[in-house]
């Protein structure tokens, strides 16, 4: 399970915070995909903590695009934190900061 | 799969592609107008390209290209094996594998031997290269592009030193290996990227999405003093997956019209997002779109068909009628959004932040308190109503301080939806979590510190609270159990129930186990609720077997002694064969409270207002004395009470001696989870907005007080730990009233 959900959960919860661990790869990126597609198209605010990814790549940048999209649909919010060192430097190449609502993770 | 894995993979594969190549070109010798062999070399070169491209190993994947682009026209039969070409393939594969251990060790720069190797090879695979007649088709596109150029007139032409890039990855691109980001990075090193813009616009719904094909777009502004070839040459690897456009500096507007309407997105978006990344200024964007009408006129002149103005034309006649309005109302529309973002957005703030100011309305309200002392003594009527609006709006700073505190429980209460799921399965029992009452607000840090209890008692319910499903058809209940979590507030409390349905607390058993542990005695008459307490004495348990989920012994005393110490109270009720509730009081917040000001001796006291039922004069014909357990008939029910100075050994105060006469005593009854009991004091002061001060490690022990706090004339003042008097009231009433031995010894236990 490389991607953990965070809160609690449930019918009333209005954020859905989820945190991804290890690499979001091509390697990994259909099993993230369909981790990450349950928690989709779901009205409440999404949150993705990428602190534990380790490797980044196109694929793994275009599942996070797919979590905006569906989170602009439902009108919902999305953020993320940002991951460390190389995952960090490939969200910043493909320059999506601002689409993904990348925050600093937080001291 | 770890990059150590994703790597370990990698050499493993190159190892054996670059051992399977070396055999290739081997039989090759024998053979060498075998195509099946020819293809094997050709595809295990390929892999390692798209392999090392995918690890982003640069020099691999240009070297092993030049390569491959080789191999490929002897694929396509443009080129006949000879030995001097087979002999230059293995040198290429042995230094392919010179450079994958290059990259494998992690060095920057490749040493000189391998880059003077490297680049004979390359100038030979380029001789091979250079030999065909026809230019490549991507050049003659460049060659084409670049007469236009030329051919533009100079004043159309825009004010960029920039390259744009237009990319459109095709489905496959991942698949096969190849990550746009490497490429990118490889562009790097043939100039700066200004810009780059990630358009997602393509991505399908998240059930038609594929994880490993691509929907990536792509917008680059690059700026090098390169030629177009060397950066047609950073993509040529994925042409045949990818819609490459590549527009030089000073490209003639009519070049970038072709852009826009050449790529899939709405025209208007890629003009924004030019105009956004600075290739193009606005008026050039309109201009763009202008020659793009002026085209589109020509051809529909011809047509004759002009009902129906194509997408484009629209675009323009807005962007000619208004450019500004247009522009404007982009930007609007981009405020609007941000606006909407920001309304919805909650403010995080430090939780250390939070505890200052709640700190400091701490100190306000106390400082509050304190110039109403001092305004009451002037007798200023101004300056007493002055303080008394101050007050009033400090309470409600103070209301609202906390308020920040205050989270929903339900998040908590979610949170053991699938401890209940996943355990109920482990023990083969079908159990539904019912939860009511979610939106019941409390401290946050009573949050955090309940949680752990609650987790207890759910796993405590459903491992031995619910019955088997055998035992419950046989009792005849549905088959189907269900725990039930509720909270509601209760008189300045909140009170969390944990119900299960289940066969309910053996009573029988655990008296027996008490008597066998001897925390009990058999000659003793107990309650049923002090029967079903002594499960919350340390080491109990009446688990016949120790599961994984509960029944060690530990836990039910750990539960209690963290609700404890939220100055909460546990009861437990059980009905035998229907269910048992764990009923958990915990008081709002920790920090302040409403408390009720009375006077004992020349001490003043704090009693929290929320238990305040009722005061009322102790009148000495209604109560009835037996050695120091009192009791009052209040309206026709038994009250007993305790004398605060008695209890708090304040003797008899000075003032009470000397005013004796004109003394009443004043009992205030207070209430807390079913039980009342009633405390005489000698005054009631009145209301009192009290900052708790918690006691000092010192004074930790002390029964009796749950704090202190500091008065508004700087005095501390004692508060009143009301649920521990009233255990000790309720004690000597209910467990042995009359035997007054017992009583003493248990009083100097508490």
């Amino acid at each position: 399970m490389p991607i953990k959900r965070r809160d609690k959960g449930g019918k009333k919860s209005k954020t859905c915070r989820l945190a991804i661990e290890g690499d979001m790869t091509i390697y990994t990126a259909q099993e993230l995909k369909d981790e990450l597609v349950q928690y989709l198209g779901k009205p409440w605010n999404l949150h993705i903590d990428l602190t534990d990814v380790t490797e980044l790549d196109t694929s793994g940048a275009q599942l996070l695009l797919l979590a905006r999209h569906e989170t602009d649909h439902m009108e919902k919010e999305l953020e993320v934190t940002q991951p460390g060192g190389a995952a960090a430097e490939a969200l910043a190449t493909l320059n999506i900061a601002d689409r993904l609502n990348l925050q600093a993770p937080a001291a | 799969m770890s990059i150590d894995e994703g790597l370990q993979a990698y050499i493993q594969e190159t190892t054996e592609l670059l051992d399977q190549a070396e055999d290739t070109l081997l039989s090759l010798e024998e053979n060498p107008t075998d195509e099946a062999l020819i293809n094997e070399l050709f595809r295990a070169v390929h892999t390692i390209k798209g392999a090392s491209g995918l690890f982003g190993y640069d020099d691999v994947v240009a070297f092993t290209h030049e390569a491959e682009s080789v191999m490929g026209q002897v694929r396509e039969g443009k080129l006949a094996i000879c030995s001097d070409l087979l002999s230059l393939f293995l040198k290429c594969r042995d230094h392919i594998g010179t450079l994958v251990q290059h990259a494998l060790s992690g060095e920057a720069e490749l040493d000189a031997d391998t880059q003077a190797t490297g680049k004979v090879l390359m100038d030979e695979l380029c001789v091979y290269l250079g030999r065909e007649a026809s230019p490549t088709p991507a050049s003659s596109d460049a060659a084409a592009t670049a007469s236009e150029e030329a051919a533009a007139p100079e004043s159309d032409q825009v004010e960029s030193d920039t390259w744009h890039i237009s990319l459109r990855f095709g489905p496959d691109v991942l698949r096969n290996g190849m990550d746009p980001l490497s490429f990118f990075r490889y562009l790097e090193t043939v100039g700066d990227i200004v810009n780059l813009t990630t358009l997602d616009d393509a991505m399908p719904v998240a059930e038609d999405m594929d994880a490993e094909s691509c929907y990536l777009g792509f917008e680059i502004d690059l700026r090098s003093d390169t030629d177009k070839e060397t950066i047609e040459g950073v993509f040529e690897f994925v042409q045949d997956d990818c819609e490459i456009h590549i527009l030089s500096p000073n490209t003639s507007v009519a070049q970038y019209a072709r852009l826009i309407e050449e790529l899939p997105e709405e025209n208007l978006r890629i003009g924004e997002i030019l105009t956004l990344s600075g290739a193009l200024t606005a008026r050039e964007l309109k201009e763009a779109l202008d020659v793009q009408t002026a085209i589109e006129h020509q051809e529909g002149e011809g047509d004759e068909a002009q009902a129906v103005p194509p997408l484009g034309e629209v675009v323009v006649a807005q962007q000619v009628v208004a450019p500004k309005v247009v522009e404007a109302a982009l930007e609007k529309q981009q405020n609007v959004k941000q606006a909407k973002s920001l309304d919805s957005q909650a403010v995080r703030v430090n939780a250390g932040k939070l505890e200052d100011l709640i700190n400091l309305v701490g100190e306000l309200v106390i400082a509050s308190a304190h110039s109403q002392v001092m305004a009451l003594q002037t007798t200023s009527s101004g300056m007493l109503e002055s303080v008394e609006n101050m007050s009033r709006l400090v309470e409600e700073i103070r209301d609202n301080a906390l308020g920040l505190r205050m989270v929903q429980i339900g998040e908590t209460f979610n949170r053991y939806r699938r401890v209940v799921r996943e355990l109920s399965k482990e023990v083969g029992k079908d159990i539904e979590l019912s939860i009511s009452g979610g939106d019941t607000e409390l401290d946050k840090t009573v949050v955090e510190r309940i949680t752990d209890p609650l987790m207890h008692l759910v796993r405590n319910s459903i491992d031995h609270g619910i019955e088997s499903p055998e035992v419950r058809a046989a009792n005849g209940k549905p088959a189907k159990s269900t725990i039930s979590l509720n909270a509601f507030h209760e008189s300045g409390s909140i009170i969390i129930e944990v119900i299960d349905d289940g066969g309910g607390l053996p009573r029988d058993v655990i008296l027996a186990k008490a008597i066998e542990r001897g925390l009990a005695s058999a000659d003793q008459t107990l309650t049923d609720q002090e029967v079903f307490h002594l499960i919350f004495e340390p080491g109990f348990s009446t688990a016949e077997k120790v599961t994984n989920i509960s029944g060690r012994g530990v836990g039910m005393d750990v539960v209690r002694k963290n609700i404890d110490a939220l100055r909460g109270l546990i009861e437990v009720t059980s009905t035998p064969g229907v269910e048992t509730k764990f009923s958990i009081r915990l008081p709002l917040t920790l920090a302040i409270i409403d408390g009720f000001q009375v006077r004992v001796g020349d001490s003043t006291y704090i009693i929290p207002l929320a238990m305040v039922e009722e005061c009322t004069e102790l009148e000495a014909a209604s109560s009835r004395e037996t050695d120091g357990s009192n009791y009052i008939n209040l309206r026709g029910e038994l009250l007993p009470f305790v004398k605060l100075g008695e209890m708090f050994s304040l003797g008899q105060s000075s003032t009470q001696n000397t005013t004796h006469a004109t003394h009443r005593d004043n009992i205030v009854v207070v209430q807390f989870g079913s039980q009342r009991a009633g405390l005489v004091v000698d005054e009631l002061l009145g209301e009192y907005q009290t900052v708790i001060k918690p006691l000092g490690d010192v004074f930790q022990h002390l029964k009796g007080f749950s704090g202190a706090t500091i008065l508004g004339s700087g005095e501390v003042a004692m508060i009143v730990d009301v649920p521990g008097l009233i255990e000790q009231v309720a004690h000597f009433s209910s467990v042995n009233p009359g035997n007054d031995k017992h009583k003493e010894r248990s009083a100097s236990l508490h």
